[in-house]
């Protein structure tokens, strides 16, 4: 960085003008951050969800801000959309939010306390799950980085020279067929990995679906966590990150850190009665959902299509909420 | 001896010269020239004749160095640990000690490893920051080496590396960071082990209700125990969590001075910035978090009407602290922003909003609130606020468990309501203990070496009936023991008190002395006082000394033989101690280890100590049950209590304290006389009671108020220290009592928020007070008192612990408090108010009226004069029916004899006051005949014919007992003949003759 650049104004980033997107982005996210933070720390609820609020305009500028800087310098090849990480946090906030802006949006209608537990987190995931593709449609596919298609499937334009060409023999069909071969080896490694887990530490991690006590219920934690739950995992998970991870560096990053985002997105919703114990169950939660991240991961690079790893998602799901009830 | 010091710089220029470049002075293998040595005096240095004097004799500086900072506390945690053991609670020692060691290690250990691991990140990110930065220039330049070539500590170096250019290019060594390192890591590990009772009672915290209910505090709606429990060690933690960072950002940001020197802040890469950034991120969380506990905190808050949350501290500070939270976090964001994008701005204008906010909202808004809005307006705007203070105040002292009865207090006195509560004159308090212990010191030590320390009131079946009696033990006084101080007489012949003393509070003997139904050594019970068959007193209240038992020599038990004839030696009684509860000197490890903790010799060489012996030590009641229990506070009086085993124990009442209370207003025990309490507090329970056996020192502990948290927490943290009250004996349980200390406390809290409407309070024209000690020298100061007493609605007499208490400013008595001991009524407290325009008089008044009054006047004027003084006892209040009776004993002391005796007390009513030898004749006098010796029990005839009858009869036996010679008895008919005369004046219409 030469002393002779002339210095820009007041709105600058690392000594150079800044987009106004990126400055919004930025002001916005650490007022939220500190918000939620100090709303955290005992300031009240309100501020904390003020603060969440924030941080869901403020991330996903920045993540819009990255995706329009990548435009300009970095090749066609490669990731041009906003940086994985970004990605991620970006849709965080909304997630969490989700049964927030449920309560307001039932509030005409009764409350949100009044629905089924099932209907309700079947809503909640609904909600996260919208707010992911809208985040992602925002600074994704809005900024031009990929498209819808290229996001779901292998693409000619996808295609990247980190990533070994896709298998795409059997077309639809394989993908099917590899999404229904998959989960059994997947399965019996998970309960391999949690059964060792929960039986050393004595954490149990609460399931994320509420107990189905009759069909209605259980036929909502199946589409739960069967249909929707799937769809918008995989279109973070594989469609953006592993796919930004991929084409930035190789598939065994892409594998990795995708899986990695994938298992700690799991812990947030988890607590304990004191702080050792919320640890101990989120280290639990978060490995035992290493063997299906992983699985799917790979299953990504192999097929490169969502329709893959949005099956092999959705029959372990199915099968864990078969088996649990 | 030669001097190891001027050996050790001989050897050091010896060294030096040998260490020159002199190939052949060396004989190393290789021929290499010499490496330095320094550090390494005493490994493969070549050797030469006269090094071996060297390590020899430096040796032994470091060993008796380490001798004697080793020995000393080593032998002080063995011994101490021998005894507890032999209190019975060697675990509990242990156990404590682990406490404090397992917080210090791993705080210390926690704390190094964090900072360790921040500086191993700050050197690595430094390192990789400067190789980015300028691979080709030469970051780190040679740094004088701080042992030279010839094995000198170059001073210089050292002290080169502090100053500007050398330090600001090179940074501190990072072995001096790590030593920073643990420094502070050391002391945050003695911050923790300091807070243990803070930390153990947080670990085992239960809620404020034993059900599990929760009461909450007003505000805020969090369980009382999150204040008691919570609280203060969430304010350790963030003291010690901002203690932790503000060191790892120092010690990081030296590590980094080198980078910042060469190329600035803003030069510096994007990895230290933001290490550095959430290091102080970090600590702008924590005084975010801090600002939430000092909103909590705000339920101690003293400003305003009424200690606690006030109106400004809901208006403006409770906000104040949220928005302050708010900057501060925005604070923590921004700046993790601008490390990561260089741009400050947002930061800086954060930080400048937040430092007004916090001047403008801390400071000047809520003072602007106070005087502005809350000042003109104060009790419309206070009184939610106020009544919190009240709920909470009188919660915390247990105020809201008393009862309170309308007492009218002004009826006239009638010799019908005396006899009815004949009873609670059968035990009035003829004695006071301040003189009964000088009278009782002169009667009954036998010998200079005994003391009575301390008189004690306590109740007692005799003869079928509950009477209230008085009793002190007969303990060994080392310092008047000294004259014959010998080793041998102090630590194994004199080792223990023996006996006590007994005498009916109402009991007065001829000459105005004490009657005393137990007396004398061995102890003598007479009169159905109960019987001390184990009389020795081996621990007690005085200050002892340590002494050995099972010694070769016996132990003195008691002389023998009549004092006056003189031969006192010949005949002295021995004994042997036969408890198995001292500290064993079986073996030679034992005698030695105790010798240099007592810091005695003899104990390890005297042919004295056998295999047998015991050491008995520390046999203070204090010091007994404050090492079991050092979290609870202690009443300053232990008392004295004769078993049915005809064993003596001492039982002690102990509270569990807290100044965290919310809400709550502080007590202040300060210069009150209240020995339990050493700070102020703002929660206290009678909730623990220690009974201790005088014989063998067994010392237990019992929970007394099972509903109180802080022992709930305490006995969660020591299983098995604090047992059930239901373990206690029932003999002892007999004499279970409410604790004069805290009843003290209480009763002074009371004084003040009797009040239950906020009105009343806050215009303070409904404060009382407890009655400062009356009037004149000769009085000894009124304080709360143990009597026998029937209480108004109430169908028989009981043990009762009463206060009296007047208006702030106002003589006149305006209740009195009377805490009930007896059975299941145990721990009630009753208060009886009498109209707030009461006229019943104060002990003040009662004082002064006595003073006052022609004859006592006169005829104490005449006593108090050279020769002789007057002393005045407690003044006690009793009621009797619809009205009080006050009595006040009077004692007389020669100073020749230097012993008080009872001559007189004083009745009094709000109408008149009188005095008489004995109770009854005052009480006659009082309201004009017709009491009869309510020791006697019987009634006065109320015809002239029995009268007449009951006087010849009486005068027949004064006659009699003038004829033996019994004056005592003849005065005694004489006086009853007087009530008779009086009676019969009285019916017949006459004047008195």
């Amino acid at each position: 960085m030469s002393q002779q650049e002339a210095r820009p104004g007041l709105l600058q980033i690392n000594g150079r003008a800044a987009p106004a997107l990126q400055l919004l982005g930025l002001v916005a996210s650490a007022l939220g951050l500190g918000l939620a933070l100090a709303g955290i720390l005992g300031a009240g609820a309100p501020l904390a969800i003020a603060g969440l609020a924030l941080l869901g305009i403020g991330l996903p500028a920045l993540a819009g801000a990255s995706a329009l800087q990548r435009q300009v310098d970095t090749p066609v090849t490669g990731w041009r959309g906003p940086g994985p990480v970004a990605t991620f946090f970006a849709t965080l906030p909304w997630v969490v939010l989700a049964p927030v802006v449920l309560v307001i949006a039932t509030a005409p209608f009764g409350g949100f306390d009044r629905l089924d537990p099932a209907i309700a987190t079947l809503l909640q995931v609904l909600v996260g799950s919208l707010a992911t593709a809208a985040v992602i449609g925002l600074t994704v596919v809005g900024s031009g980085a990929a498209t819808w298609r290229d996001l779901v499937s292998a693409t000619p334009a996808a295609a990247a020279p980190t990533l070994p060409p896709p298998d795409r023999r059997g077309g639809l069909l394989g993908d099917l067929a590899w999404g229904l071969a998959i989960p059994i080896p997947v399965l019996a490694g998970a309960s391999i990995v949690a059964s060792f887990l929960v039986s050393s530490s004595g954490a149990v991690p609460p399931s994320p679906l509420p107990p189905a006590g009759n069909l209605l219920q259980l036929c909502a934690n199946l589409i739960t966590a069967g249909l929707i739950a799937p769809i918008g995992e995989e279109l973070l998970y594989r469609g953006v990150i592993a796919q930004a991870w991929g084409r930035q560096s190789g598939p065994r990053r892409a594998i990795i850190f995708s899986t990695l985002l994938f298992a700690f997105a799991h812990t947030l919703n988890l607590g304990g009665t004191t702080i050792s114990e919320g640890l101990l169950i989120a280290i639990v939660a978060f490995a035992i959902r290493l063997p299906l991240g992983l699985a799917l991961g790979w299953l990504w690079v192999r097929r490169r299509s969502l329709v893959a790893t949005i099956m092999l998602h959705a029959v372990y799901n199915i099968a864990i909420v078969l088996i649990s009830s | 001896m030669t001097d190891p010091f001027k050996d050790f710089l001989e050897e050091l220029e010896r060294r030096q010269r040998d260490g020159a470049p002199k190939p052949d002075a060396t004989p190393d293998e290789d021929g290499q020239p010499p490496r330095p040595r320094a550090r390494r005096p005493g490994g493969s240095a070549p050797r030469t004749p006269g090094r071996s004097r060297l390590p020899l004799s430096l040796l032994l500086v470091p060993v008796v160095i380490a001798v004697v900072f080793v020995t000393g506390p080593l032998v002080g945690l063995i011994t101490d640990s021998r005894w507890f053991t032999s209190l019975g609670a060697g675990a509990l020692f242990w156990q404590r000690l682990q406490i404090q060691g397992t917080l210090f290690t791993s705080a210390t250990a926690v704390s190094f490893a964090f900072l360790l691991i921040m500086l191993l990140f700050a050197g690595w990110l430094a390192r990789h920051d400067a190789a980015d930065a300028a691979p080709a220039e030469q970051v780190r330049r040679q740094r004088p080496p701080l042992v030279d070539e010839r094995g000198q500590i170059q001073l210089d170096a050292l002290l080169g590396s502090f100053e500007g250019g050398s330090f600001s290019r090179n940074g501190l060594p990072p072995a001096l960071l790590r030593i920073g390192a643990l420094l502070v890591a050391i002391f945050i590990g003695i911050q923790a082990s300091s807070s243990w009772e803070v930390i153990s009672l947080w670990q085992h915290a239960v809620s404020y209700d034993p059900s599990g209910a929760s009461v909450v505090d007003p505000i805020f709606g969090r369980d009382i125990s999150f204040y008691l429990f919570s609280l203060p060690v969430l304010r350790l933690a963030q003291s010690i969590g901002s203690t932790l960072l503000l060191a790892a950002l120092i010690l990081s940001g030296i590590r980094y001075i080198p980078g910042i020197a060469q190329r600035g802040l803003a030069a510096l890469g994007s990895a230290p910035r933001f290490h550095l950034a959430l290091m102080i991120g970090g600590l702008l969380l924590i005084t975010a978090y801090g600002y939430q506990l000092d909103k909590a905190e705000l339920v101690y808050s003293t400003s305003g009407a009424s200690t606690g949350v006030s109106y400004t501290d809901v208006a403006a500070r409770m906000p104040a602290f949220d928005i302050l939270t708010v900057f501060a976090a925005i604070a923590a964001a921004f700046l993790v922003g601008a490390a990561l994008t260089r741009t400050v701005w947002p930061l800086v204008l954060t930080l400048v909003l937040w430092g007004s906010a916090s001047v403008a909202l801390t400071g000047l808004y809520p003072e602007f609130v106070q005087r502005f809005q809350v000042t003109p307006n104060e009790f419309a705007l206070e009184e939610p606020y106020i009544a919190n203070n009240l709920k909470m105040t009188r919660l915390a002292f247990g105020l809201d468990h008393w009862s309170e009865l309308q007492y009218g207090g002004e009826e006239t006195l009638t010799a019908a309501a005396i006899a009815k509560d004949a009873e609670s004159f059968t035990d009035a308090r003829l004695w006071d203990y301040r003189p009964l212990q000088a009278t009782l010191d002169q009667l009954q030590t036998v010998r200079q070496y005994y003391n009575f320390v301390d008189v004690d009131v306590d109740r007692y079946e005799i003869n079928g009936r509950q009477r209230l009696m008085m009793l002190s033990a007969r303990e060994l006084n080392p310092q008047r023991a000294l004259q014959s101080a010998t080793w041998v007489n102090r630590h194994i012949a004199f080792t223990h008190g023996i006996g006590i003393a007994m005498v009916p509070v109402s009991g007065v003997a001829d000459g105005g002395l004490p009657e005393l139904v137990i007396r004398d050594i061995p102890p003598v019970s007479s009169a159905g006082a109960p019987v001390v068959s184990e009389p020795r007193i081996y621990f007690g209240e005085l200050d002892d000394d340590w002494v050995i038992v099972g010694a070769k020599t016996p132990e003195f038990d008691y002389p023998v033989g009549d004092a006056a004839s003189g031969d006192t030696t010949s005949g002295d009684a021995t004994t042997s101690w036969t408890g198995t509860s001292g500290i064993p000197l079986k073996t030679f490890i034992d005698r030695l280890l105790f010798a240099i903790r007592l810091g005695d010799l003899n104990l390890l060489i005297s042919d004295q100590v056998t295999t047998d012996s015991q050491l008995l030590w520390r046999r203070t009641i204090g010091e007994r049950v404050t090492a079991l229990a050092p979290f609870v506070k202690w009443d300053g009086d232990p008392y004295l209590v004769v078993r049915k085993d005809g064993g003596l124990s001492y039982m002690i009442d102990g509270y569990t304290t807290s100044d965290r209370f919310p809400n709550a207003s502080l007590f202040d025990p300060y210069g009150l006389g209240i020995s339990a309490l050493d700070a102020p507090v703002n929660y206290i329970r009678n909730s623990v009671k220690a009974t201790i056996d005088l014989y063998t020192g067994e010392t237990l502990l019992y929970v007394a108020d099972s509903a109180d948290p802080i022992v709930r927490a305490w006995s969660g943290v020591f299983p098995g220290l604090l047992h059930p009250l239901t373990e206690m004996p029932a003999d002892l349980q007999a004499h279970l009592r409410v604790g004069e200390d805290g009843f003290d406390a209480a009763t002074r809290v009371y004084a003040r928020y009797h009040v239950t409407e906020p009105q009343t309070f806050y215009r303070q024209d409904d404060v009382w007070t407890v009655p400062e000690s009356a009037a004149g020298a000769q009085s000894l100061p009124g304080e709360a008192y143990y009597v026998r007493v029937r209480l108004p609605g109430e169908k028989s007499t009981e043990f009762a612990l009463i206060q009296p208490l007047v208006p702030t400013n106002r003589p006149n008595m305006i209740a009195w408090v009377a805490a009930r001991n007896d059975g299941s009524n145990y721990g009630q407290v009753v208060s009886y108010r009498f109209p707030k325009d009461s006229s019943v008089f104060g002990p003040s008044q009662i004082g002064a009226r006595i003073d006052a009054d022609p004859i006592i006047s006169a005829q104490t004027t005449l006593w108090d004069q050279s020769g002789s003084t007057v002393t005045r006892g407690n003044l006690i209040v009793t009621p009797i029916g619809g009205t009080l009776v006050y009595l006040q004993p009077v004692y007389l002391q020669s100073t020749a004899s230097s012993f008080p005796e009872f001559q007189k007390i004083v009745a009094a009513t709000s109408t008149k006051v009188v005095w008489g030898n004995t109770l009854t004749e005052a009480l006659n006098l009082l309201v004009g005949g017709g009491v009869v010796d309510p020791g006697n029990g019987g009634t006065q005839p109320s015809d002239v014919a029995g009268l007449v009858a009951k006087a010849s009869r009486l005068f027949d036996q004064a006659q009699a007992a003038l004829r033996a010679g019994d004056f005592a008895r003849y005065g005694d008919r004489i006086a009853a003949l007087q009530v008779v005369l009086q009676a019969l004046a009285d019916l017949t219409g006459s004047t008195t003759p």
